[in-house]
C-alpha cells in the first residue's frame, strides 16, 4: 500500500473525484432552484393577470350601461337599479351599526377581561364555528327566526330588518376577529404606561388603546363591509327578492329590500325584464366599481383620517 | 291580542325594545354614575358583546337541528334511504340526497386540489421570493380577490368558465357532447373563491416558522428552493393544512357561484364512465347548497320537501362544524403557532 494521499486519492484541482456526485448535485440543485423560482413567479403573475382580466372583463362589458339614470333611477319595469343600490347600502350601513359595537365590545372582553379558561375557549369555538356556517344555512335560520314564526306565518316578513339581522350574525365572527386583531396590535408598553399612570381599565381601553387601534380597526371594518356588499345567499330568503315598489327610497326597515347582488341573481334566474343581459352586465360592472372604491379608495381615505386622529397618541 | 300572542309574534320588537332600554340605562349610568359605574358598565358591555356570539351560534345549532329530524320521524324516511338514495323527488316522497352530497364533495375536493398548489406557491412567493414592491402589491390583490361577490364569480363563471370547459371537453371528445355545466366548472369557480383564504393562511403559516430554521438551512448550503421545500414547507405544513381545511369549509358552503354553473340536476351523478371515447363523462349535477337554495322557495311549510331541506341544511352544518373542529385540531398540533392565539 502506498501513502495515505494515494490511498484516499485526493482529487486534483479541477478534477471531479471518482464516484463523488457532490458538484453535479450542487449544480442540479442550483438549476432546480432557478426553475422552481421561475415556476413560482409564473404562477403568481398568471393569477394576478387572471384577476386583472376578470375585473377588466366585468368593467368593459358593463361600463357602457352605467349612466346616472341607470345607477340612481327607479322604475317599475326594473331596468334601473337605483332601488337595489339603495337597499345594498341601507342594509350594509344598518348592519354595520349593529355589528361593529357588538364586535368591539366582544373584542374588548377577549383582550382585556377574559382569562384563559372555559369561557374563552367556548367563545373562540363559537366564533370559529359561526364563521364556518355557510351563508345559505344562515339564510334558512334567518327565515325561520326573523322572517316567519318558526316556519309558519309571518314575523317580520321579507324585510330589510330581517336581512340586516341575518347579516349581523353572518359577519359577527369576522368583525370580532378584525377588532381583536386591531386591539392586540396595540403595543404592550402603551397599556402598561397607562396603567402605571393610574388610569383605570376603562380609561386605558377607550382613551389609549382605541385611538391607537383605530387605523387597523377602520381598515378591517371597510374590508368586511366590502364583503358584506357581495352577500346574496343569506339575504335572498330574509330581505326578499324585490324592492319596495313606489317606496323605492323610503327608510322604513319593514319594506322588502333586495340588494344589487340579489337582483343580479333574479335577472339571471327569471330574466323577465327587457334586455336583462345588459342590465346584468351593468350590475356586475357597478359591483366591481363599488368593490374597487371600497378596497382601494376608502381604505386610503380611512388610513389618512385615522392617522390624523391617532396622531396625538403616536 | 293577548300578551302571550303579542309576545309570540312580536318578540323581535320586544327584544329590540329591551335592548334599547338596556343601552339607554347603561348610557345613563355611564354619564351620571361616575367612575365605579363606568368600570362596571364597561365590563358588562364587554361580556354582553361576547355573549351575543355564543348565543347566536347556540341558536343556529338549536333551531336548525330542531327542524332537521322531522324527515325521519314524521315522514318515516329511513336514514339509508336519505343518505344513499339517488332520487330526489320530494313530491313523490323520494328524498335521496346521495348525489348532492357527492356533488358537494367532488366540487370541493377538485377545487382544493387545484387551489392548494397555487396558494402554497403564492405564499412561498410572498414570504421568500417577492421583492418588496411585489409584496406590497399582493396583499390588496388578495383582498380584492376575496371581496368579489359570489354572484359576480357565478356570472363570470357562466360567461368564461363554462364555455372553456365545454370547448375543452368537446375538443378532446371531437364532437358536441357536453354543454359545460357541472362539477368541473363549479370546481374552477370555487378555486378562485378559496384561493385568497388558503393563500392568506399559508402566508401566515410560513411566516410563523422561526427565521432561525431558514437561516440554518441556508447556512448548510441549501438553495432557496431546497430551504422552502425541505424546511419551511414541512415546518409550516400544519398551518397550511388549517388553511386548506378552512378553504374546504368555504367551498362546500358556497351557494350562488355554484348555482350559476352546476346545472342544478339533483338526479344525475357528477361524473360517469362510458365505453366510448373519451370514457369519462361529466353531467349537470347539484350540490347540497344549490338544492337548498333552489328548493327552498317552492317548499311549503309542513311538507316533506321543507323538512328534507332542513335535514340537508343540518347535514351541511355538521360537515362544516367537523371541518372547523379538524382545523382546530391540526393547528393545535403544530409546532410553530400562528401568532393569533
Amino acid at each position: 500500500m502506498g501513502s495515505i494521499a494515494e490511498r484516499i486519492a485526493l482529487p486534483k484541482r479541477g478534477q471531479r473525484p471518482p464516484g463523488d456526485m457532490r458538484s453535479s448535485r450542487r449544480a442540479r440543485a442550483r438549476l432546480w432552484d432557478r426553475v422552481m423560482t421561475g415556476v413560482i413567479w409564473g404562477i403568481v403573475i398568471f393569477l394576478a393577470a387572471l384577476l386583472l382580466a376578470f375585473v377588466l372583463y366585468a368593467l368593459i362589458q358593463g361600463v357602457s350601461m352605467l349612466s346616472l339614470k341607470f345607477v340612481f333611477g327607479a322604475d317599475t319595469s326594473g331596468t334601473l337599479v337605483g332601488p337595489f343600490l339603495f337597499n345594498t347600502f341601507y342594509i350594509l350601513i344598518a348592519s354595520l351599526l349593529i355589528c361593529v359595537p357588538i364586535a368591539v365590545f366582544g373584542a374588548v372582553y377577549l383582550v382585556e377581561y377574559a382569562r384563559q379558561g372555559v369561557i374563552t375557549t367556548v367563545l373562540r369555538f363559537a366564533t370559529e364555528t359561526l364563521a364556518g356556517v355557510p351563508s345559505i344555512v344562515l339564510a334558512l335560520f334567518g327565515f325561520l327566526v326573523f322572517v316567519t314564526n318558526f316556519g309558519s306565518g309571518t314575523r317580520l316578513g321579507f324585510t330589510r330588518i330581517a336581512g340586516i339581522l341575518t347579516l349581523v350574525i353572518l359577519n359577527l365572527p369576522l368583525m370580532l376577529r378584525v377588532c381583536e386583531d386591531a386591539l392586540r396590535s396595540v403595543p404592550r408598553e402603551l397599556r402598561e404606561a397607562s396603567a402605571a399612570l393610574g388610569a383605570t381599565k376603562y380609561q386605558t381601553i377607550w382613551r389609549v388603546m382605541m385611538p391607537v387601534a383605530l387605523p387597523a380597526l377602520t381598515t378591517g371594518v371597510i374590508l368586511t363591509a366590502g364583503k358584506m356588499i357581495g352577500e346574496t345567499a343569506a339575504l335572498i330568503y330574509t330581505a326578499g327578492g324585490s324592492a319596495a315598489v313606489n317606496n323605492w327610497f323610503s327608510l322604513d326597515p319593514r319594506l322588502p329590500g333586495a340588494t344589487l347582488t340579489i337582483y343580479l341573481y333574479e335577472l339571471h334566474a327569471e330574466g323577465v325584464v327587457a334586455n336583462a343581459a345588459q342590465i346584468q352586465n351593468g350590475i356586475v360592472a357597478l359591483l366591481v366599481i363599488i368593490l374597487l372604491v371600497f378596497n382601494l379608495g376608502l381604505r386610503w381615505l380611512a388610513g389618512r383620517i385615522s392617522r390624523r386622529l391617532a396622531g396625538a397618541t403616536k | 291580542m293577548s300578551i302571550g300572542a303579542l309576545a309570540q309574534v312580536r318578540w323581535p320588537f320586544l327584544l329590540g325594545a329591551f335592548i334599547v332600554l338596556v343601552v339607554f340605562s347603561a348610557a345613563g349610568l355611564h354619564i351620571v354614575g361616575g367612575k365605579a359605574w363606568r368600570e362596571r358598565m364597561n365590563k358588562a358591555s364587554a361580556i354582553a358583546g361576547a355573549a351575543v356570539l355564543i348565543i347566536a351560534m347556540a341558536a343556529i345549532l338549536f333551531f336548525v337541528g330542531g327542524s332537521a329530524y322531522q324527515t325521519f320521524t314524521d315522514y318515516h324516511v329511513s336514514l339509508p334511504a336519505f343518505f344513499f338514495g339517488t332520487t330526489w323527488n320530494p313530491d313523490e316522497k323520494q328524498v335521496g340526497a346521495l348525489i348532492m352530497i357527492l356533488g358537494s364533495i367532488t366540487a370541493t375536493v377538485l377545487a382544493i386540489a387545484v387551489a392548494t398548489p397555487l396558494s402554497v406557491a403564492t405564499a412561498m412567493y410572498v414570504t421568500d421570493i417577492a421583492p418588496t414592491w411585489a409584496k406590497r402589491l399582493i396583499q390588496p390583490i388578495l383582498e380584492l380577490f376575496a371581496g368579489i361577490p359570489s354572484v359576480v364569480y357565478g356570472f363570470l363563471g357562466i360567461q368564461l368558465i363554462v364555455p372553456l370547459v365545454r370547448n375543452t371537453y368537446n375538443g378532446i371528445a371531437g364532437g358536441f357532447l357536453y354543454a359545460g355545466f357541472g362539477v368541473i366548472a363549479a370546481a374552477l369557480v370555487l378555486t378562485f373563491m378559496i384561493l385568497p383564504t388558503v393563500t392568506t393562511l399559508s402566508i401566515d403559516a410560513l411566516n410563523a416558522v422561526p427565521n432561525g430554521l431558514r437561516e440554518a438551512s441556508l447556512a448548510l448550503g441549501a438553495t432557496r428552493w431546497q430551504t422552502l421545500w425541505r424546511t419551511l414547507l414541512p415546518a409550516g405544513a400544519s398551518g397550511i393544512f388549517t388553511g386548506v381545511i378552512l378553504g374546504m369549509g368555504r367551498a362546500i358552503g358556497e351557494t350562488l357561484a355554484v348555482a350559476f354553473v352546476i346545472g342544478s340536476n339533483p338526479n344525475s351523478f357528477p361524473i360517469g364512465f362510458s365505453s366510448a371515447y373519451p370514457y369519462i363523462v361529466f353531467r349537470p349535477t347539484s350540490t347540497i347548497t344549490v338544492q337548498l337554495f333552489q328548493d327552498f322557495k317552492e317548499a311549503p311549510h309542513g311538507s316533506l320537501n321543507y323538512d328534507a331541506i332542513w335535514t340537508l341544511a343540518f347535514v351541511l352544518l355538521l360537515i362544516t362544524l367537523g371541518l372547523v373542529i379538524a382545523s382546530r385540531w391540526i393547528s393545535s398540533r403544530s409546532a410553530y403557532r400562528v401568532a393569533a392565539e
